[in-house]
């Protein structure tokens, strides 16, 4: 397992996003609490709405967190601070967005699309923006002499990698990739997921991967965040979490994901979520541990379900 | 299944003229459509999938024409079909499609219940108070909670899923034999995508329906098809009944495709990816279109096309590898691996 042991390099302490104004206020994410360790590849799942790309972009300090705190190395990174900080946290947390059509400007050039960010930064000479270009776009197996071209000349896999060596170009630790490969076809796909692999063997990053593609997290993610409309109902480790998933609307989500095998996808029992079974009228659902590093939103009488269930789980697995 | 051919096509050469240049988007394809099957269509985008089903309801766009082949349905040949009149007694009545995303196949300023009525008047000649009662139940049929008021909403107040099952409701109001179904599900979530396939089953059993899909999910394949067909580079390339495509392919592509899907247990170990892009269809193929990504690619596949080669009488496909002089080649670990036995 990657990542196991010191202090998380990511903390969110319950995080709270809320937008619109007096008239109109909707709370994208809802008290989101969770730590990314060094080295380690963290999913965040949901539906389109739940929130996940907010999770990321509170991070990064595009969108204000409305309260809660988010801290960097234990440092807090969001609401005011100091314009130093605000440098390093720039250069250590990058992203790659899910469209390579959209998300890279059309009018300029290869080279220029992924150096920009090392011309907010102060004592990088041109010749050091060039070396230093020309290796992120190697590293992303891209050639040099791509840095004179317009990105309507490449196809979409090698847009993304643009969109990848533009990240790597700021030498990051953490990398907040959102929906990288969903608009990817699948033989791009399998690239662009062995190129994200091979960096973090290479480099020892650290991802925050926000997809709804479980497929895909199944293979990537160390641990997964299941998020429904702005809460986390369910985290653990990947394999416990597919195994072993405990809140209905997770049971609801894995049980749709399509599987390339036609005799299971036939017999396949589609579990369909109804967020009326539970009653949070008198007691409210809480953030549990319920086993070390599995956590799950519940209130107190679902509790002692989830436990029993865990038991007899472990059991069977001989845990 | 009986052979009851409902729609076939032949030879089906397809070019869109670009700014004076010429881009071969089907080549060639040919492909009998059995009476109440589900035939998926699988391919990577650009591979001419979307294309092809457009142009069997004479959708295609202005700029691309029919250099040659013909589709052949009860009796007549659709490419000859010219006017747009002409087209109208097929299109919607006789082969009706889903297209992708819900939020832009539905018109904004009239009432959901209008759009499927105004489909029931059409194709059924039911006028009135009888048409607005059957458009209801397409309604009801589709699944949509509350099918009295929301009848009276118009498509903003619908969700995405809401949507495509109404988009649903209006294809299946025009009675048609065949409904084409483009990527329906991509646009959605994958609890609701799995909902949708279900309707679209249901659908196709109670209406005796005969349904193409175009995708390129392959678990949306596995979870609806009888028969898959996988598409490259503007031509079929593998053709078999579903098990025989997913647990016994035979074309280097579909390999390359199955083995490129992550899967359970995989974690960490890297995955088949193909090497290198789709060719340009704007340049004449010579030989095989994926020889120059196939690192078994033989000498021939670079010289001549390779014609179909019959694994069984339901399966075939277009490699120089089942040819009986071929050396023999082994599709990747990965799948054999998790392939089921071969049928």
């Amino acid at each position: 397992m990657r990542g196991e042991e010191g202090t998380p390099l990511l903390e969110v302490k319950n995080l709270n996003v809320t937008f619109g104004g007096r008239h109109c206020k909707t709370a994208a994410v809802n008290g989101v609490s969770f730590d990314i360790r060094k080295g380690e590849t963290f999913g965040v799942a949901g539906e389109s709405g739940s929130g996940k790309t907010t999770i990321g972009r509170a991070i990064v300090r595009v969108v204000p967190v409305t309260s809660g705190e988010v801290r960097y190395k234990g440092e807090r990174i969001s609401g005011k601070i100091p314009r130093s900080l605000d440098g390093k946290i720039v250069r250590a947390i990058q992203m790659i967005f899910q469209d390579p059509m959209s998300s890279i400007n059309e009018r300029a050039k290869v080279g220029y699309i992924v150096s920009e960010g090392l011309y907010n930064i102060k004592g990088v000479s041109p010749a050091e923006r060039q070396r230093k270009t020309v290796m992120a776009l190697t590293e992303v197996g891209l050639l040099p002499e791509f840095t004179g071209r317009f990105p309507h000349e490449f196809s979409g896999g090698q847009r993304q990698r643009i969109g990848i060596a533009r990240a790597l170009v700021m030498e990051p630790e953490l990398i907040i990739a959102d929906e990288p490969v969903s608009a990817l076809d699948v033989s791009i796909r399998a690239q662009v997921l062995n190129l994200l692999l091979q960096l973090q063997k290479e480099r020892g990053l650290t991802y925050l991967f926000i997809s709804h593609d479980l497929s895909v997290m199944h293979y990537i993610c160390d641990r997964i965040a299941i998020m429904h409309r702005g809460v986390f109902v369910e985290l653990a480790d990947t394999e416990r979490l597919y195994k072993n998933p405990l809140h209905p609307y997770t049971k609801a989500l894995l049980s749709a994901i399509p599987v390339a095998d036609p005799r299971a996808e036939k017999q396949k029992k589609l579990f369909v979520y109804n967020p009326e079974i539970h009653d949070y009228s008198t007691y409210k659902p809480q953030w549990n541990e319920i086993e070390p590093g599995h956590f799950v939103l519940a209130a107190e009488r679902e509790l002692d379900k989830y436990r029993e269930i865990c038991l007899q789980h472990n059991y069977r697995e001989g845990i | 299944m009986t052979k009851d051919v409902i729609l076939s096509i032949r030879e089906l050469d397809l070019r869109f003229n670009l700014r004076g240049r010429v881009l071969n988007a089907l080549r060639g394809v040919s492909l009998d459509i059995c009476r109440g099957e589900s035939l998926a269509i699988v391919g990577e985008s650009g591979s001419g999938k979307s294309v092809l089903c457009k142009a069997l309801i004479g959708l295609t766009d202005a700029n691309g024409y029919i250099a040659g082949g013909e589709i052949i349905y009860n009796g007549k040949d659709l490419v000859k079909l010219k006017e747009d009149s002409d087209w109208h007694a097929i299109r919607g009545g006789k082969i009706a499609m889903v297209m992708q995303d819900p939020m832009t196949s539905l018109n904004p300023l009239i009432t959901v219940g209008e759009q499927i009525a105004e489909a029931v008047r059409l194709h059924q000649g039911l006028r009135g108070a009888e048409a607005e009662k059957a458009a209801l139940d397409y309604l009801k049929d589709v699944g949509i909670p509350e099918p009295e008021r929301r009848f009276r909403q118009y498509p903003h107040e619908f969700s995405g899923g809401m949507r495509q099952r109404v988009v649903i409701a209006i294809a299946i109001a025009c009675r048609p034999e065949i409904l084409i179904c483009d990527e329906p599900t991509t646009a959605l979530d994958v609890t609701i995508q799995a909902q949708i396939l279900r309707l679209l089953r249901a659908a196709k059993e109670k209406y005796r329906l005969t349904t193409i899909y175009i995708t390129h999910d392959l678990g949306v394949v596995a979870n609806v098809a009888d028969r898959v067909a996988v598409m490259y580079a503007g031509d079929l390339v593998e053709i078999g009944l579903c098990e025989e495509v997913f647990y016994d392919p035979r074309h280097p592509y579909t390999w390359a495709l199955l083995a490129s899907l992550p899967r359970p247990g995989d974690k960490g170990s890297r995955l088949y990816a193909i090497a290198g892009a789709p060719p340009n269809l704007f340049q004449e193929i010579r030989g095989d279109a994926f020889a120059p990504r196939n690192p078994k690619a033989l000498k021939i596949d670079f010289i001549e096309r390779p014609p179909y080669f019959e694994v069984s009488p339901t399966h075939k496909a277009r490699t120089w590898l089942l040819d009986p002089r071929a050396p023999k080649a082994e599709p990747p670990e990965s799948i054999r691996r998790t392939g089921g036995p071969a049928l």
